[in-house]
């Protein structure tokens, strides 16, 4: 990403987009790459990409927790209360 | 990311339920497990990478978490302190920190190069993909293989944000480093898997 007919070159736009994806960047910036991403169609792809990259990392499917594991977890921690571990009793 | 009115809520559940433990009433474990072991269960699975190692940053990660309790100064941060705890669990599993030695991801390694001529690259978009067909089958493995794969620096930043939606600033308070930084492993961890993907689907 080299070429630079924009105010901002793709080159330099590529280490905004993060936290432009993000809503986080400073309106100039903001608005530099609104501009440049409308007139460079290998960028606006290069967004969308990244956007869809974010979106499938947070969309990715949890774990329940297995039944057995949560009671293990439980009585740990009872047995925690019950011993030095109570955390009021180290205050 | 979770709306704000949704952050605030749980902030408030989280705060009623650090007292309830610090005040040691037992009714509040369980709550303590269903809230935060399938959270933790999920990261230390993509942060290790192996299912055993994940359910003992989750044992740990409780444990030590409800005994240090009486060192949170603000119950409602409940969540950072917990995942504090964990991302220290992770960091120090030996299985997989053993041979994975500390690297840097450059901007370079993770754009795409331009034309031989200087000219703009050719970058397909597949952003109009479904999400469910980018989260099954091989992609799916590849996705995991990938995230697994990046530097750990750069992967429990990734997680953390990404996976867990947690702030800039918690991840930073989190890590012990600055919000710059994590900006910085942030973006260069999601350009890495962008780029596998891309590698993927194009």
């Amino acid at each position: 990403m080299t070429h630079a007919r924009h105010a901002l070159s793709c080159r330099e736009m590529a280490e905004f987009i993060s936290d432009y994806i993000d809503g986080d960047l400073r309106e100039d910036l903001r608005s530099l790459i609104e501009s440049h991403r409308g007139d460079c169609p290998p960028c606006e792809a290069f967004i969308r990409t990244l956007a869809r990259t974010v979106d499938v990392v947070r969309a990715q499917p949890r774990e329940p927790l297995p039944p057995a594991l949560k009671r293990a977890l439980v009585q740990s921690l009872r047995e925690a209360r019950g011993g030095t571990g109570h955390p009021s009793r180290n205050a | 990311m979770a709306p704000p009115a949704e952050n605030s809520r749980q902030h408030s559940d989280d705060r009623a339920l650090a007292e309830a433990l610090i005040a040691g009433r037992a009714e509040a474990f369980e709550p303590f497990v269903e809230r935060f072991g399938p959270l933790i269960l999920g990261f230390g699975r993509r942060m290790c990478g192996h299912r055993d190692d994940a359910d003992e940053v989750l044992q740990e990660t409780l444990m030590k978490a409800y005994v240090s309790l009486k060192n949170l100064r603000d119950p409602g941060a409940l969540k950072t302190w917990v995942y504090r705890v964990a991302a220290n669990a992770c960091l120090k599993m030996r299985r997989r920190g053993k041979g994975e030695p500390k690297r840097d991801i450059s901007l370079e390694e993770v754009l795409p190069p331009p034309g031989e001529d200087g000219s703009p690259p050719q970058i397909a978009d597949w952003s109009g993909l479904p999400l469910d067909r980018l989260l099954q089958g091989e992609l799916k493995t590849k996705l995991d293989q990938e995230i697994l794969s990046l530097p750990k620096d750069y992967r429990i930043v990734l997680l953390l944000r990404d996976q867990e939606s947690l702030s800039t600033r918690d991840t930073a308070e989190i890590l012990g480093v600055s919000e710059t930084l994590v900006k910085v492993r942030l973006h260069r961890a999601r350009l890495a898997l962008r780029k596998a993907l891309d590698g993927y689907l194009s």
